[in-house]
């Protein structure tokens, strides 16, 4: 539980410096960390004040490594979002979110295309493909599900909802319990639950209590991964992003695996690149809220990638997938279906 | 909590501030080195200055601060280095050389006179006139200019320093100073407000907005200068050299909250540690140590929801003093967070004749270590490969704003015994 009266904050300005917000769109813009879930918050319920304000956290959990007094500010920011909720202030874009959940059980709308798992394999691997992959990108779940039947019988349960993921960020509780109760009747019985989306896999972690996997740690700990050796002489550059919900939240040991994947595929020159783990702004609802925002903080990163001199810029994780596409210069791909390009076709 | 596969590396140093760094930069080149850090390190918080010494100690030293009369004079270091088959007249200088070349590589470079007059003295993490740090002794700055006159420069636009309170501060009382306040306009801030150190650094990075603070600065009448911190470690040597020389003014920057010094050093020195071959594993905590016939043969890393177990053949504990989070507190006591190492009270550096507060032991209490650093077990057996560095160690704990030389020296002699070793 977190509570906002607690207070050991000092003053010292390491989550103001450190965020990524305040540093891209200025502290007039966007007022902080220490201002929103310190300052503004012992002001008990008139939190409705900083309703636009809020909403351009990108809940990257920067604030909360860098605070020496370990105040739980990310946790707070999405505490004051609850009680924001509660007054029934949503911004639109994020009423949207909220009426596609109510009606397709997705944070977005269905178009035609949709990924499917046919046949049932039985109790062994979940894999939980999530909105953006199931409806959006849907080459990420085909290539997860082409990784990891190599290592076991994966499927996925007819009927399974959001993860709930975009709704703890808008602060809308209420719904985050409805799904989690039928998702988790649903997840009954796996041996284990892999996802290819660190929104998702922290969601069940914090929220659920599962041990969710990523599909990184999967196929590293599954030792089938043998990436087919290069023809070509050149190699190909490639920059990882480092999303926040696997660099922060899950932890970045993970992001130790994908760093020790790509070092093993053939024809790939991993560059250093300047800030790997600073959001991109696909994060927090902000590219709903604050799509402004969104893309500044998306160019950022493609401006990064660019001066490490990469020629593809990879990310594990459909949103910052998603949101760096929208910044363009550069092309942007999720790690897993790079991984899967480059593994040999056959077992 | 959820365990991975453990992994091996020669050296594990837990801790990413000033001794764990300056540890990895020593030992980087020989060794496959892992440098463990929660990304809040003290040093980021602090002015950055790498000055050395207690006041007092100062003052025994006659007033030259440098790192020999520290190493003479601070309890229990000169014990161990006597000791120990180490020699200081070699080792000092071999020290300051591997700093200065490390830090210059990143953009850190310390003036030539400065270098002379004190040879091994430095505050390259902010500069040498760095001023208005908290009880720093390198603030003597300010009492060097007794009696003439200084202008305190903000930028219009920006959070730091606000010219008016600080001329209020200094005004008359203290620093005998004749003190006015100005304000510069900057082009790339026009008609902003609140802008925060890096946005402020941003727009300094072209020539346009440098040329035309020194423009601002020319048309002042005094010959001191104390500006905000206006630039990040890409262009601050350039930056810095540009205001002085072109103004010809004796410009300095202020440590102030929201700066950028202690920032501009830890980046200066994650940077030097990683050039040196140094793999850097941020967001983790070290939460356990495993011990076996006096050999630490493993340390779990814990990155939330992960933990992995690291082996090695040396380990270097760099975790800082209870204020910078590397010890706990357990009711009234200071204790060590893995239950394993010895932790003790150095006598303090003056007579005392009460009970001392927290704030006292806190300065005083840290691991204790024996022969070439080693760490002690916390059932009194000297542990054979596990060197301790940095404000974590009894006696090392300085009170805030003194400065980073003794965390620096501790570090590079523990470094020094991984190499004796291995």
């Amino acid at each position: 539980m977190v509570t906002l009266r607690e207070n050991g904050c000092f003053k010292c300005g390491a989550c103001q410096l450190a965020c990524p917000v305040v540093s891209l769109e200025g502290m007039d813009k966007f007022s902080g960390p220490r201002s929103l879930a310190v300052e503004a918050v012992r002001f008990g319920n008139e939190v409705a004040g900083t309703r636009e304000d809020i909403m351009r956290c990108t809940a990257c959990y920067r604030c909360g490594e860098v605070c020496p007094a370990k105040i739980p500010l990310p946790e707070r920011i999405l505490e004051v979002r609850r009680r924001i909720f509660q007054q029934d202030l949503a911004l639109s874009g994020h009423q949207r979110i909220i009426e596609n959940i109510d009606r397709f059980g997705r944070a977005v709308e269905p178009r035609q295309d949709r990924f499917q798992l046919e046949g049932d394999k039985g109790k062994e691997v979940l894999y939980f493909p999530g909105c953006i992959g199931e409806l959006r990108l849907l080459d990420i779940p085909r290539s997860t599900v082409s990784l990891l039947s190599k290592i076991g019988n994966v499927s996925t349960p007819q009927g399974w909802l959001c993860c709930g993921a975009p709704l703890e960020k808008l602060g809308d509780w209420d719904r985050v319990k409805s799904l989690r109760e039928k998702n988790l009747r649903l997840f009954e019985g796996f041996q284990a639950i892999v996802t290819s989306c660190p929104g998702c896999q922290t969601h069940f972690t914090q929220h659920y209590s599962l041990q969710a996997l990523n599909t990184i740690e999967y196929l590293y700990e599954g030792k089938r991964l043998h990436p087919r050796p290069s023809v070509k002489s050149k190699k190909l550059r490639v920059a990882l992003h480092q999303p926040c919900h696997l660099a922060r939240t899950i932890g970045p040991h993970v992001i130790d695996y994908a760093v020790e994947l790509l070092q093993r595929t053939a024809g790939v020159r991993l560059m250093e690149m300047a800030d790997a783990d600073r959001c991109c702004g696909g994060g927090g609802g902000v590219v709903a809220g604050h799509p402004d925002v969104a893309l500044r903080l998306a160019q950022a990163k493609v401006r990064s990638a660019l001066e490490a001199k990469a020629d593809l810029l990879l990310a594990p994780c459909p949103f910052c997938v998603t949101n760096l596409r929208r910044a363009g210069g550069i092309e942007v791909k999720d790690l897993v279906v790079f991984l899967d390009e480059n593994s040999p076709k056959k077992n | 909590m959820r365990d991975m596969p453990a992994i091996r590396v020669d050296v594990l140093v837990i801790g990413h501030g000033a001794a764990g760094l300056f540890a990895g930069i020593s030992l980087g080149k020989d060794y496959s080195v892992a440098v463990v850090g929660n990304n809040a390190s003290a040093t980021s918080l602090s002015t950055g200055c790498i000055s050395m010494i207690s006041q007092e100690a100062e003052s025994r030293s006659g007033g030259r601060i440098d790192l020999e009369s520290m190493a003479h004079s601070v309890h229990p270091f000169s014990d161990i280095i006597e000791r120990s088959a180490m020699n200081l007249e070699t080792l000092l200088p071999e020290m300051s050389q591997l700093l200065f070349r490390a830090l210059a590589d990143q953009g850190l470079e310390m003036s030539d006179d400065l270098f002379h007059q004190h040879p091994l003295l430095t505050n390259l993490g902010t500069d040498y006139n760095c001023s208005s740090a908290p009880a720093h002794t390198i603030n003597g700055q300010l009492d060097k200019m007794a009696g003439s006159k200084l202008a305190v420069l903000g930028v219009a636009g920006g959070l730091d320093l606000d010219p008016d309170l600080v001329r209020l501060l200094f005004d008359g009382k203290r620093f005998r100073l004749r003190t006015n306040s100005h304000w510069a306009s900057i082009k790339g801030l026009k008609g902003r407000r609140n802008c925060g150190p890096n946005e402020i650094a941003e727009v300094f990075r072209s020539e346009e907005a440098i040329e035309q603070l020194i423009g601002t600065i020319k048309e002042l009448d005094e010959e001191n200068v104390m500006i905000p911190p206006l630039f990040s470690l890409s262009n601050y040597a350039s930056g810095m050299t540009a205001l002085r020389r072109k103004s010809g003014r004796n410009v300095f920057e202020a440590v102030t909250p929201l700066s950028l010094p202690g920032l501009r050093l830890q980046g200066a020195m994650e940077k030097a540690a990683q050039a040196e071959g140094c793999r850097m594993l941020k967001g983790r905590t070290a939460v356990e140590l495993q011990i076996e016939n006096d050999v630490v043969t493993g340390a779990v890393l814990s990155s939330r929801t992960r933990r992995r177990l690291y082996h090695f053949n040396s380990l270097i504990i760099a975790t800082g003093d209870v204020i910078g989070g590397g010890l706990a507190i357990k009711g009234r006591e200071i204790v060590d967070p893995f239950d394993s190492l010895k932790v003790a009270t150095f006598p303090p550096r003056s007579k005392k004749t009460a009970e001392p507060g927290i704030a006292e032991a806190v300065e005083e209490t840290g691991y204790l270590v024996g022969n070439d650093m080693r760490l002690i077990s916390k059932n009194g057996r000297t542990l054979r490969n596990a060197f301790g560095a940095g404000a974590a160690l009894a006696g090392f704990s300085f009170p805030t704003g003194v400065g980073l030389g003794g965390s620096l020296l501790t570090a590079y002699v523990a470094a020094k015994s991984v190499q004796e070793v291995n």
